[in-house]
């Protein structure tokens, strides 16, 4: 029994703590509490885990220098990972996914190098926080190589007639419209139209993660006048998604079943509806939505599912299998060879029940949605009053920023969040 | 008796099985005990090694020996004494990263000082943030140094030529293979006609093969 339980796996647990200061809305504490309960909340397994959300924790408290070198750990990790111990993938043939180090998913991979762009960019280095863009970038672009093959290997041998699942997002607005900003602060037009192409481009060819059209004010982006101030903004709301286990059991007779445990991704219900900005000279406008992350993770889950998919179907049956075989041979012997025969097909009936567990770590701490929106302004001191609405239009949040807004080709973002 | 030795006997036995398990549990715990997690070697500098494939010190080391060789060779040195009959002025500014990789470029640039102050062919001047220090501390003289050992200001030695550089990556991945290109450039700058007087570029090419599995 003790067995059976060892090998069911570890979970990564959530601190209270961290949650309830993170709902408040107190990021330098919440990201203290997490270093203080590392221990507490994370496995051995889950140091990825733990990096991603100190990285996020640490940006949104505005401990930027922290923060990256969380997330760079963290991807670091995330590329360590990519060769697989095969001590740990046989661990998971026999229990289920839980047992190896959590290796993090392709949205987590992306958006970390969005969050590293961001944290360069507030330490003033936007040669860096271009270089974060353009790895994001490469890795979109290579999604679709990292599945197609295992994919095929997956599909191929248990559903022949399974239509291939092909990687539908490879293109980030978000990343594209940060990109935009920074060469337009370079002085590199060429490439700032390039991006601007490619973010029309994203919504048009990518309407399950872009249901909304493009942010009108990124037409403005691009015509920026070269002796004006340009304040943009770019907020964060709503929560990333969670991942639930769900289950499923097979029969196949009155004492045998098949238990198929998958991890779903679903998104967080978030309160904020609009984002308005007020500045102190008196002029309102709203920010427009740019990505739905809780939408990309979903997108991009679902190649990872199929592989998921495929091996807990291969490894339900395999376990299902020794259990009939084994009730099988006991009713062909006698004696005491039946009772063990039969006791070891209640064994692994029992251990495949308890052992069956879906992977549901995920990072906890990324934004749900990204919000836009540029407004030309005076060179000096801005203050702008950052408002969060929900559907009636109530202000749910309020951040006041003040910005010292240098000439326009100096890159002047406002950043904000609300976790709402 | 023989009972009594019996006992004894088996007493002797069961001793002798503790004695042995202890010593066995104490060699086990100073054999664990000597394995330590962290191991440190030290490496000849020139030792060419690479583990991730990423940009580093070998990388570092090949561009800048590249550019370097070709800057003092080029045409710009003899034409410049010719004319001017005297060793040119350079700063060194910056080589940018436009690449993929988060790569210090600092350190190409003070390679590049290094090499031609060693050269005895060029006379250098500080850039950047080093030459804002030399400005702070010379202002600072102004105030609180010894007139007779304070140092003028406005008495720079303009630079002739600025030099300039870039590293950019191109990226080729295909499952586990990933082939990398990086186009690392440099030029001299004529800092009076905006000339380019010199002008190169080196490349490194890379593949990176990832295992699927290990052990």
């Amino acid at each position: 029994m003790y067995c059976i339980l060892a090998l069911s796996g570890c979970v990564t647990g959530i601190s209270e703590n961290v949650e309830f200061l993170w709902e408040q809305g107190e990021f330098s504490e919440a990201y203290r509490m997490l270093l203080q309960e590392r221990r507490t909340i994370y496995a051995a397994q889950d140091e990825l885990l733990y990096h991603l959300d100190a990285g996020l924790i640490a940006h949104a408290a505005k401990d930027y220098r922290a923060s990256i070198e969380h997330l760079e750990t963290a991807e670091r990790l995330i590329e360590e990972h990519y060769t697989k111990s095969l001590t740990a993938e046989i661990g998971t043939f026999l229990a289920n996914d839980t047992v190896r180090p959590y290796r993090g998913e392709d949205y987590e991979d992306v958006y970390l190098n969005i969050f590293l762009a961001l944290n360069h960019y507030h330490l003033g280095d936007i040669e860096r926080m271009m270089v974060e863009l353009r790895r994001a970038d490469i890795k979109l672009r290579t999604l679709s190589n990292k599945y197609e093959q295992p994919l095929q290997r997956a599909q191929s041998g248990i559903h022949r007639d399974y239509a291939p699942v092909v990687m539908r997002f490879t293109n980030s607005a978000l990343v594209r419209y940060i990109s935009l900003l920074g060469y337009r602060a370079l002085g590199k037009p060429d490439d700032m139209r390039l991006d601007f192409e490619l973010l029309q481009d994203a919504f048009k060819t990518q309407p399950f993660v872009y249901p909304f059209r493009v942010p009108s004010t990124i037409e403005q982006e691009v015509s920026v006048p070269p002796h004006s101030g340009r304040l943009n903004f770019i907020v964060f709301t709503g929560r990333g998604p969670e991942k639930f286990q769900t289950t499923q059991r097979l029969l196949i007779d009155d004492c045998h079943y098949i238990k198929i445990a998958l991890p779903e991704i679903r998104p967080r219900y978030s309160m904020v509806e609009r984002v308005r900005i007020t500045l102190s000279d008196g002029r309102s406008m709203y920010l427009e939505p740019i990505e739905q992350m809780d939408a990309v993770a979903q997108e991009t889950f679902r190649l990872h599912l199929a592989l998921i998919e495929a091996k807990t179907v291969a490894r339900a049956l395999a376990k299902s299998t020794v259990s009939l075989i084994a009730d099988a041979a006991s009713e062909q012997t006698e004696g005491k060879t039946s009772d063990w025969l039969s006791f070891a097909a209640m064994f692994f009936q029992l251990f495949q029940e308890v052992s069956e567990q879906a992977d549901v770590r995920i990072a906890r701490y990324l934004p749900g949605q990204a919000w836009v929106g540029g407004i030309d302004v005076p060179y000096g001191r801005v203050s702008a009053n950052v408002q969060f609405l929900d559907w009636k239009q109530n202000v749910i949040e309020s951040q006041t920023v003040v910005k010292n807004v240098e000439r326009s080709d100096k890159l002047n973002i406002i950043e904000a969040f609300s976790q709402r | 008796m023989y009972n009594v030795k019996k006992e004894k006997g088996q007493k002797e036995v069961e001793v002798k099985h503790r004695s042995l398990t202890i010593v066995l549990l104490i060699a086990i715990i100073l054999a664990f005990s000597s394995c330590t997690t962290v191991r440190v070697s030290r490496l000849n500098e020139n030792k060419k090694i690479d583990l991730s494939g990423d940009w580093n010190d070998t990388d570092i080391s090949l561009v800048s020996e590249r550019l370097i060789r070709s800057c003092l060779k080029g045409s710009w040195f003899s034409a410049f004494t010719k004319a001017k009959k005297a060793d040119p002025v350079v700063i060194v500014g910056r080589f940018s990263n436009m690449s993929s990789e988060r790569i210090d470029t600092s350190i190409i640039t003070k390679r590049f000082e290094a090499a031609l102050v060693e050269s005895q062919k060029v006379i250098m001047v500080s850039g950047g943030e080093d030459r804002e220090f030399a400005r702070d501390e010379r202002m600072s003289q102004q105030i609180y140094a010894n007139p007779s050992t304070a140092k003028e200001i406005a008495m720079e030695t303009g630079a002739d030529f600025m030099l300039f550089g870039s590293v950019k990556t191109v990226t080729d991945t295909q499952g586990s293979r990933t082939v990398r290109t990086y186009y690392v450039s440099a030029e001299l700058v004529d800092l009076e006609t905006t000339r380019i007087v010199w002008l190169d570029e080196t490349t490194i090419k890379k593949e990176i093969s990832r295992s699927a599995y290990t052990w």
